[in-house]
């Protein structure tokens, strides 16, 4: 459970991250200020010390999981000589970067390549000691890398927009920044299921075998809270963006915005959760997304 | 019908972080061998880090009388003794052959003159994808009346 709540708290940080850099360099438009720059730099920070905390006491937890103990020689042997630590240093080491290149730099067509590089940098930390990278390797190590980007640059604003502060004072702002979301948001949620799809099937031996384990009861919960949050943003598409261009009203959207966030917080804390829990399978199953994907197609006929 | 629309909307979120698993082992687990083997070899579903992974062999008498048995005895020595220091004394084990940073295929020595009896094979490991995970396996030495 602790491992499950560093994980969360892992992907959840580095979405902070991510969407603080989405929000400035590609969401608000120079001078538009729907979030003040203390508010902004605070969340930014926030982000920052729970990743930099979380990738330390990741390490830590499992060194004492797998050794019942720990030193600060074995840290560092740790840190050097695995795949883990290696990936948790240049973490560290692009969480610096990333954090002064939003903090300082000004918003310049070069630094909005910067941030894209860093930002991959800080996912690649992560993807590169997949599940996927590790049993079969490039494929599906730019299908976790794609995903976790398309995750982040979806749901990162959105925490930014829901602590925006200026809802009733400059609410003309909001419509090109809302517009944009959206825009992100729907390429986003394409890709994120495309990726996941293509992982899923990667993986998946048996199908009737997800749907009866700890594993699978974890998979829908998240997909339930998926569902709901899509909901949600289809509503603010389609019933709440109308109701601005007509009206002017954005009271309503900046409560489903504040909601999508909660939601959002709890689906990595989910994510956190899956990561931690082993796959049901079986010796035989298949690590061929085309094998797996005529399974799944048999399955629907029994 | 339903349950298969279910999960092929779960597919749709993608999952795949998983654990290391044996998927192969020499002796083949519940082997009864009439001669001691030379080595035990593991190969494992990924690559685990060798250096923060423990692997034991260790005798375990009386052998249960059925496998559900065996399973919960061969479970308690594994949380007994993974994480013991200092215990080369009382393993069947010599450690690890060759070993290397990271590797899928891992290979344990035995001491010689091992008594007959049940033997199980231990292990936690950390796999490159960093998660841990513990199982064993077992043979049964049983060297044939002269």
């Amino acid at each position: 459970m602790i491992l499950a709540a560093l994980k969360g708290l892992l992907y959840l940080s580095s979405i902070l991250l991510i969407g603080a850099g989405v929000f400035r360099f590609f969401i608000e438009k120079q001078n538009s200020e729907l979030l003040e720059r203390r508010t902004l730099l605070s969340l930014l920070s926030l982000g920052a010390i729970i990743l930099a905390a979380t990738t330390v006491s990741e390490i830590a937890y499992v060194l004492y999981d797998l050794l019942g103990s720990y030193d600060l020689t074995t840290f560092w042997d740790f840190v050097i000589s695995t795949n883990h630590g290696k990936a948790a240093s240049i973490r560290l080491l692009v969480l610096i970067l990333l954090s002064l290149l939003i903090s300082l730099a000004p918003d310049t067509w070069w630094s909005k390549q910067a941030f894209l590089l860093l930002g991959l940098g800080l996912i690649s930390s992560f993807s590169a000691i997949s599940h996927g990278a590790s049993m079969a390797g490039s494929s599906l190590f730019v299908a976790d890398l794609i995903h976790f980007l398309a995750a982040g640059a979806w749901a990162g604003p959105i925490f930014y927009l829901a602590y925006s502060q200026h809802w009733l004072d400059k609410a003309n702002l909001y419509k090109p920044a809302l517009e944009q979301i959206s825009r992100i948001g729907l390429l986003s949620v394409m890709i994120l299921f495309a990726s996941g799809f293509f992982m899923s099937l990667s993986y998946m031996g048996e199908p009737e075998e997800f749907v009866y384990s700890n594993y699978g009861f974890s998979l829908f919960t998240k997909l339930g809270m998926i569902l709901i949050i899509l909901a949600l943003a289809i509503y603010n598409r389609f019933v709440l963006m109308n109701r601005l261009a007509s009206t002017g009203e954005v009271l309503d959207f900046r409560e489903t915005i504040r909601w999508e966030a909660a939601l959002l917080s709890l689906v990595f804390i989910a994510t956190g959760v899956l990561t931690t829990r082993a796959l049901p399978h079986s010796v035989t199953a298949s690590l061929n997304p085309a094998e797996n994907l005529l399974n799944l197609i048999q399955s629907f006929w029994r | 019908m339903a349950k298969s629309l279910l999960l092929l909307l779960a597919l749709l979120l993608g999952f795949g972080q998983a654990h290391a698993y044996l998927t192969e082992a020499d002796p083949a687990p519940g082997a009864v061998l009439e001669t001691q083997p030379g080595l035990i070899s593991l190969t494992m579903s990924e690559g685990v880090e060798l250096k923060f992974s423990l692997f034991k062999i260790y005798r375990l008498d009386p052998i249960p009388e059925d496998k559900k048995e065996l399973a919960r005895a061969a479970k308690a020595l594994l949380a007994e003794k993974i994480k013991l220091r200092n215990d080369e004394a009382e393993r069947a084990d010599t450690g690890l052959i060759e070993p290397q940073d990271r590797s899928t295929v891992i290979k344990l020595g035995l001491k010689e003159g091992l008594e007959p009896g049940l033997y199980i094979i231990m292990w936690k490991v950390l796999s490159v994808d960093s998660h841990s995970s513990e199982d064993f396996s077992y043979f049964i030495y049983q060297p044939a009346q002269p």
